[in-house]
This record gives C-alpha cells, structure tokens and sequence, in this order.
C-alpha cells in the first residue's frame, strides 16, 4: 500500500504522462540496473518483428534514439551501453553488466529496460519513438 | 554515384573486373533448411498494400539497417581477388546485425571461413555454406585473420578463441524456387533483418539491406557489395525488376553478443 500511495504522489507532482503501453508499476521503480550510468537495453524476439506495428519496429534502429543513446549511455570500450537484444542471444563476451541486465524479469516482448542507477524503467516499450523518447529522457536527462 | 541494375544494363556487370564467386546451389544436396542448423522461413510476408508506408516510416525515422550501417562508418567489406562473395555477403549481413544490436564494431574477416570450407583453395560456393559454418566454428576478427589471407597459418589456437567468441545461432533459409522470394526478401528488410542473396546470371552474392520504392507500385532492392566503399554508394546499390529475384538467399538471425 505504502508503495502505491509514493506512485499516485509522484504522478501528482511531476504531471507524468505516461507513454502508451507502459505500465504504471514498471514506471517508477528502483534502477533496474544498480551499476551508475545511465544504460538501455531493448529485448525483442527478432523472428517476431512482423508482428509488432511500424511505428514500434522503428525504434529499435532510429536515428533519434540512437543518436540519444549514443550521447547519454555509459561508454563500455568505447562503446555506449546501449543495445538492442533477441531474448535468445547467447553471450561469449559481453560486459557483466550486459548480461545481468538479460536476466532482468520479462513480462512480454518487445521489453525495455532503462537505468540511471538511482532510478529508471523496466517494462514494455512504447509503441512509438515519441514516447520511448519521454521514458529515456525522464532517466537520462 | 548510385548504381541500379537491371534488366537492360545487368550484362555489363558479369564483365566487369571484380571477382566474384557465387557457384549456384546443388538443391539436390542442400534441400531448403535441410542444413543442420536451417530453419524454413516462417514469417509472414508483409502485404505490398503496406510496403509504402513502412517505408516512408523508415525513411522518416531514418531507421533502416543502411541508415545504421552509415551512422556508426561501417565500410563496405571487400574481398578483393577472393572468390569468396557467399562469405562476404553473409559477413556483411552479420555486421549490420551487430550494428542494429549497437555491439561494437568489429571488421570479420571472410577467409576465416571461407578458406577452411574450400581446404584453402580460392573456389566459390553459396551463403548457407558460410553461415552453417559460423554456427559451427564461428568468425575471426581481422585482427587475428587477415581478411582475404588463403593461408593455414592463421589457424592457431589465438584465432581458434578468437572466432568461438562470434558464432551464428539462428539462422533461415529461404525456398527461391517459390514465386513470391522476391516479397520474402522484402518482408526481411522491411523487418531490418540483413539476406545474404546469391544470384546465378551474376555469379555473384551480395547482401540485401533495405527497401526502395520506385513509385507505381514498383519496388527495388537496396544492396551492399563486398567490392569496397568504391562501387556504388560506400559500396550500396540496388537491384530492380527481375534482377533483384534472387537464386539463393539465407538470414543469418542471432548473433553471440561480443564486444570483442
């Protein structure tokens, strides 16, 4: 009870509105990924995509979010700790923090899965790129 | 400049001075996914009625795998005097698999796995033959293969760790004796999954990238050589009208995550 009473005062002070297909508990949260850094990770089923609108399909690959990501992620070797990842990938050298962020519980696919390390997201993704935009910057900046 | 092939200009492409090495595929041999690791296609195809708007929406958010493949610089491959075009064009359908997925970047090399599988001869063959063997034995980094070196030296125990790293897990192959390949190639790119297309009259295999509308209904497909940034766009072009039917063409899926 506790827990839902901070969620509707949260709400009420911020005038959060939520992205369509995100779910209210999933929305605020402890991080999901406890390292600092902000970090964003996509889990899909490829051999699923046809099933999912356009507007989602785009997101995983567009300019603006990647172009946000690549500003705002954490670099790992260079590398931002940004990824989009088929539930079945299978790691030989991932960072450790890649994999436990795979381990994350999963309620459907497309699942998206963004942390500061204070706070962040872990639940479906949007169905558009304006609202994946609104949960990554909330975290991100 | 732009290079479009079709009907009326292909026959100047089979003279030109690039190797190639597509061999067509002995389907009596190689049944459809009759590969260990094959699946039959099973996606859905995406109705023609919806390919202009997935398209534009493509082009509007600026999501398609060549957009990506040309934000993070990735060049073209290039396999020089190697007749290994079925490995390159699965290489680079890999590449832009790990570019969507935003793993580093890493240049594969085609002699890794095309130089075991011909017994380091410099012979042609066809993509599934490649990938199966990614699956198996995996890919080197050009770090540790040069990547057009016909050569066993380079298989040593650094390469052999080197390649388990990066292996294929799933992988489809596509039946080209049905009518509607063409519309199954289009489903993938639309889908931003990377085919690996082998054609006969070019003896070539190159690798499908992204879709294009031509208008009236006509569409084309986006393509990316392994001829070097030099031909075409960083090594783009499209293919139109009958050309662009492909003979073989496999989709590489999964790919281990590896950030080196």
């Amino acid at each position: 009870m506790l827990a839902v009473a901070v969620v509707a005062i949260g709400i009420a002070s911020q005038n959060v509105v939520l992205p369509v297909g995100c779910d209210l508990p999933a929305m605020f949260q402890s991080a999901p990924i406890s390292e600092s850094g902000f970090r964003v990770l996509i889990v899909e089923e490829a051999q699923e995509r046809v099933k999912l609108p356009a507007s989602q399909l785009a997101i995983f690959t567009s300019q603006e979010l990647t172009n946000y990501c690549d500003a705002k992620c954490v670099k790992v070797n260079n590398t931002p700790e940004y990824r989009i990842y088929d539930k079945d990938i299978q790691f030989t050298n991932e960072s450790d923090v890649g994999k436990k962020a795979m381990q994350i519980e999963r309620k459907s696919l497309p699942w998206l899965i963004v942390s500061n390390g204070r706070s962040g997201y872990s639940g479906p993704l949007p169905l558009t790129i304006d609202e994946t935009m609104k949960v990554l910057k909330r975290y991100g900046g | 400049m732009m290079i479009v092939i079709n009907d009326d200009n292909w026959e100047s492409q089979i003279t030109s001075e690039y190797s190639r090495g597509y061999e067509q595929r002995d389907r009596q041999s190689w049944p459809v996914s009759s590969s260990p690791h094959a699946k039959a296609f099973d996606i859905p195809v995406i109705p023609r009625s919806e390919w202009d708007d997935r398209i534009d929406e493509m082009e509007r958010t600026k999501s398609s795998l060549r957009h990506i493949l040309e934000r993070h610089r990735i060049n073209s491959l290039d396999q020089k005097s190697t007749n290994f075009c079925w490995t390159f064009g699965a290489l680079t359908a890999i590449t832009a698999i790990r570019a969507a997925n935003n793993q580093p970047h890493i240049e594969f090399s085609g002699a890794s796995v095309a130089a075991p599988i011909k017994n380091y001869r410099n012979v042609g063959g066809w993509g599934g033959e490649a990938l199966e063997y990614i699956v198996e034995n995996g890919v080197c980094s050009t770090k540790y293969w040069p990547t057009t070196a016909i050569s066993r030296s380079y298989d040593n125990e650094e390469s052999q760790a080197n390649r388990r790293l990066h292996k294929i897990t799933e992988w489809y192959d596509i039946d080209c004796s049905d009518d509607s390949v063409f519309d199954v190639v289009m489903t993938c790119v639309l889908l931003r999954l990377p085919v690996a297309v082998g054609y006969d009259w070019w003896r070539h295999e190159v690798c499908a990238i992204y879709p294009v509308k031509r208008g009236g209904g006509k569409y084309a497909l986006g393509c990316r050589n392994s001829w070097g940034n030099d031909y075409g766009e960083q090594g783009f072009f499209e293919l139109e009208g009958r050309k662009a039917i492909p003979s073989d063409a496999v989709v590489p899926i999964v790919f281990t995550g590896a950030i080196s």
